[in-house]
């Protein structure tokens, strides 16, 4: 009998804690607002930077050209398809 | 010689990953040429592809480089369509088949083909890295550069130079030319060191690098989760040889035993998956590692040998014994789980310089040379 009332006192206390503490660690979990923010933030910042604006410019107009059969006067830099020596 | 005529049956490998001297070369190049405003890096991988080598994100990462900008062959619709047709080869020097147009500037470190010789820059030397080349092309615009312009560009291709020296190890793959690249682009990368420490000769290469190069190292042999298929296409080669075989090399930078055992139907069905999509006669796998109590560099391979018939008995015999015979001092480990009455063979390498630079040609040699006697 002592045991069976430490089982349920110990399931009592664990149903009453669980949906706070449960509630507690997803909110704690999702970011707020002022990081979705901040990370809109860094994500602005990223694209700014110079390579990343170069690639982002280049791209967007090489492919308006190729889609208007204009790419005639564009240069393509490009690699060897899968890297390291060829033989 | 046998390069070349090696290299003229490479085919397309159609879903393998441009490994980082290829992309670092050809943003460099783009980039830095800054009175060229219609110039343009392409990376020769299709976009869900890039996540096959996470060294390429590592230094995208330290680049703050955002793929997405990237302009990748998804991007470009496939003929009719229009294709490009004006361009400059980093990383080689003949144009790929599936490309028409005119070569325009090459910066190489592979062997000369001689082709497009009227092609300004023509910058075709045996160094480390093919950054190092793109580099030095644009040394005064680097020299004269802002950090805060060309620190991105400054990493990405100080990444490459690092990766294929091996931190620029002295007796390894860098020459001079490697630490000079490595000199000018170090004081724009942001790491805390600066050019002078970086000797000459490799004798002294200052923490950050080794840090970065350490980064890049680990972010390299992450691809334990990939799966058969994509393991063995992220660094992949094809060959077609003059007796009609057909032969496939791919390069796995993973010990075998724990690919293989993690679960043996899926590594001996992506086995049999990429030979019957390739419609390949003969699949090599190149495994490289390094020992887990010395850190070694080892090497081993897996061969198969597939078709109905008893010619591809006798290739398989052939393939086996010339490999055994040869200079990569093979040692047979025994049969693989699961392997059943496929025609395999799997071997360790005493020489740990096997490269696939090496294992082609002799494949090659092998095979068309059983065909004649």
């Amino acid at each position: 009998m002592r045991v069976f009332n430490r089982i349920k006192g110990a399931l009592g206390s664990l149903i009453r804690r669980t949906p706070r503490s449960l509630g507690r660690s997803i909110s704690s979990s999702q970011p707020r607002p002022a990081d979705i923010k901040g990370k809109g933030n860094v994500a602005a910042q990223m694209a700014d930077r110079p390579l990343n604006k170069f690639l982002r410019e280049r791209k967007d107009a090489f492919l308006k050209a190729l889609a208007t059969n204009k790419a005639g006067a564009w240069t393509v830099v490009m690699g060897n398809e899968a890297g390291g020596a060829l033989a | 010689m046998r390069s070349r005529e090696l290299l003229l049956n490479v085919q397309k490998s159609i879903d393998a990953s441009t490994d980082l001297d290829s992309i670092a070369s050809a943003i460099g190049y783009a980039f830095l040429s800054t009175n060229n405003s219609k110039i343009v890096p392409l990376i020769q991988t299709p976009r869900d592809s890039l996540q096959l080598r996470p060294e390429n994100l590592d230094a995208f990462e330290a680049a703050s480089l955002d793929p997405s900008f990237l302009l990748t062959s998804s991007d470009i619709p496939p003929a009719p369509a229009p294709q490009p047709s004006r361009f400059v080869l980093v990383d080689h020097n003949r144009l790929l088949s599936s490309f028409t147009g005119e070569v325009v500037g090459i910066i190489d470190h592979h062997e000369d083909e001689n082709l497009y010789t009227t092609a300004k820059p023509r910058a075709i030397e045996p160094v480390g890295s093919c950054a190092s080349l793109v580099t030095l092309q644009f040394r005064s615009a680097v020299e004269s550069g802002s950090a805060e312009q060309f620190q991105d560009v400054a990493v990405l291709l100080l990444s490459a130079i690092l990766i294929d020296t091996g931190a620029l190890k002295p007796k390894g793959k860098a020459i001079e030319e490697d630490y000079q690249a490595a000199q000018l682009l170090t004081p724009l990368t942001g790491l805390e060191t600066d050019a002078e420490s970086i000797a000459g000769d490799g004798s002294h290469i200052p923490a950050p690098l080794q840090e970065r190069f350490e980064a890049l190292s680990l972010a390299k042999g992450r691809i334990g989760h990939l799966s058969t298929r994509d393991l063995l296409r992220r660094d992949y080669k094809e060959y077609n040889y003059s007796t009609g075989t057909r032969c496939g090399l791919a390069t796995v930078p993973i010990k075998l035993e724990p690919w293989h055992e993690r679960d043996t139907d899926e590594f001996w069905g992506g086995l049999d998956a990429c030979m019957e999509e390739r419609k390949l006669h003969v699949l090599g796998i190149l495994t490289t590692y390094r020992s887990a109590k010395k850190g070694k560099g080892r090497r081993q391979s897996v061969w198969m040998v597939r078709g109905d018939g008893e010619e591809f008995d006798v290739l398989a015999d052939s393939l086996f014994k010339g490999i055994e015979r040869s200079e990569l001092q093979v040692e047979d480990i025994g049969k693989l789980k699961g392997q059943k009455k496929r025609r395999v063979r799997v071997y360790q390498h005493k020489n740990t310089h096997t490269t696939r630079k090496v294992v082609a040609p002799l494949v090659q040699k092998i095979i068309e040379g059983s065909k004649e006697e």
